[in-house]
């Protein structure tokens, strides 16, 4: 019986409810436009939260659940002008998502003061920018046996914007997605890098051979598929 | 079927089948219904339809389901009462856009009331209460939302009526009609203030009734006083266990009659 009691003692202390904020119901609000700055309409905007959190390493942890079945606080569809408002519940901080195939990548993060005591999150505008995927090739022409490291400065995907002192901000902090670096002609077909980054944007490709001679190659990303040809 | 409401079910059934085959043996004691003993303690349980109604979160994003109920009260002088009672409803989100986005709410509601009875004939009563007290929607997120859980909080102003009918001075059965105004405790946009600082149901209940009454201050009736002349006149040893029995409560109750008549007597004295 006594071994029984502190079983359940445990289950008890280690069981923890899923909770959302009691007694609160907060507004957000905001207008959705592409880079040209036309309305995007018949869009689900919604705000989740525990969403994911990526690790140094790259790992995807989650407070309770894996992503897709954590908190939605709220959701909402764009009008003809962009325009989506939305009764949301709150756990923390959280994230507003664009539920499109074209702008899925944009999430903004949000962090519960910013909900003050007003209980509004109203941000004027949101321009979205639209995923990419871009091959680059490293094709040698030279003939050369020497290895070489390349690094990549990009719009990552996995850098999302920040919503801070009524300021929305691209992720300043992100650089380890943003500074890629990775090496080539180690073998006959290491040479295709493919990145995912948004548009438009631009990519700068620095690339160094052995001996310490460095290389610049800069590219402007216009479409949702492109590729490019570097030769050394 | 939830599992609390087959619990009540049940609970209501068995309570009403076992009151009404009480009810046969009780009726060859029951003293004439004009003579109904006062009430002093009273249990109701009861089976409701919360309707929520308004312009109001739950007016426009709720929708009322079946819930339960318990009630207590005891009486004090000419005919008024007072009593406690707790009930829960089952309700399901029909708007997240205006409620936020959950599946389900559990209203549960803990009041004190003070209310008066009146008996309109042998057969019916009617009794009106007002109460006021704590509520509290404990609100769940489908498994797709997330499965999270939270609750809004306030304060409940409950009217509450109800048309009895008395199978038997134990046992009654009613119908209750009642409505509430529920003022929340929430936080939300300015914009949203109206929308969630308040709240109103109504509700549809039925149940039963279980009666405590004061059977001292009844004297006994002429045809009783008939049967106890008649059975202590016979042979004890003839007289069966059921007038037996009889026999033995109609003493019993003419002596605690005697009993109290004797102290209203010296107290007047």
């Amino acid at each position: 019986m006594r071994k029984l009691s502190i079983l359940l003692l445990i289950h008890f202390l280690i069981s923890c409810e899923a909770r959302l904020e009691n007694d609160v119901r907060a507004l957000f609000k905001t207008r959705v436009v592409d880079v040209s700055g036309n309305p995007i309409a018949n869009m689900e905007v919604s705000a989740t939260t525990y969403r994911t959190n990526r690790f140094i390493i790259g790992q995807e942890l989650s407070k309770f659940s894996p992503a897709d079945e954590d908190f939605i606080l709220g959701k909402g569809i764009t009008n003809e002008n962009g325009q989506v408002e939305f009764v949301m519940l709150i756990d923390g901080s959280f994230f507003i998502n664009f539920n499109t195939e074209n702008y899925a990548a944009n999430k903004i993060s949000v962090s519960r003061q910013e909900l003050n005591d007003d209980y509004l999150l109203d941000i004027p505008e949101t321009v979205l920018k639209a995923a990419s995927n871009v091959q680059i090739e490293f094709v040698n022409t030279s003939g050369t046996t020497e290895e070489y490291t390349a690094t990549f400065e990009y719009e990552s995907l996995d850098c999302g914007l920040i919503y801070r002192n009524n300021t929305l901000t691209q992720d300043e902090d992100c650089i380890f997605y943003t500074m890629q670096s990775t090496r080539f002609n180690s073998t006959s077909d290491d040479g295709i890098i493919n990145l995912n980054v948004f548009y438009p944007s631009i990519i700068e490709v620095q690339f160094t051979d052995a001996v310490g001679n460095e290389s610049i190659r800069t590219f402007t990303i216009t479409s949702a598929l492109e590729s490019y040809e570097i030769t050394y | 079927m939830r599992l609390p409401i087959r619990i009540i079910i049940s609970i209501l059934i068995f309570l009403f089948a076992s009151l009404s085959f009480a009810q046969e043996y009780s009726s060859e004691l029951a003293v004439p219904n004009s003579e109904q003993p006062k009430r002093l303690f009273l249990t109701d349980l009861y089976l409701q339809r919360g309707i929520p109604s308004g312009d109001n979160f739950a007016g426009n994003g709720l929708k009322g389901g079946v819930g339960y109920g318990i009630r207590m009260q005891f009486y004090v002088p000419k005919n008024f009462y007072l009593g406690a009672a707790l009930t829960q409803d089952f309700m399901s989100v029909s708007s997240t856009a205006i409620v936020g986005e959950y599946a389900r709410a559990t209203k549960f509601n803990a009041y004190f009331f003070a209310g008066y009875d009146y008996r309109l004939n042998e057969d019916w009563n009617i009794t009106a209460d007002l109460g006021y007290g704590y509520s509290q929607n404990k609100n769940r997120q489908s498994g797709s939302q997330g499965g999270g859980k939270f609750r809004d909080s306030g304060n409940v102003l409950r009217f509450t009526s109800s048309l009895e009918y008395n199978f038997s001075d134990g046992v009654s059965f009613f119908f209750s009609p009642s409505y509430e105004l529920v003022s929340y405790n929430i936080n939300s946009a300015v914009a949203l203030n109206d929308t969630f600082n308040k709240a109103n149901y109504f509700n549809l209940a039925i149940g039963i009734r279980l009666n405590v009454r004061d059977y001292r201050t009844i004297p006994l009736g002429k045809s009783e006083n008939q049967d106890l002349q008649e059975l202590q006149s016979r042979d004890r040893a003839d007289l069966s266990i059921k007038e037996k029995r009889r026999l033995y409560f109609l003493k019993k109750k003419e002596v605690t009659r005697q009993r109290k008549e004797r102290k209203n007597n010296k107290s007047l004295l």
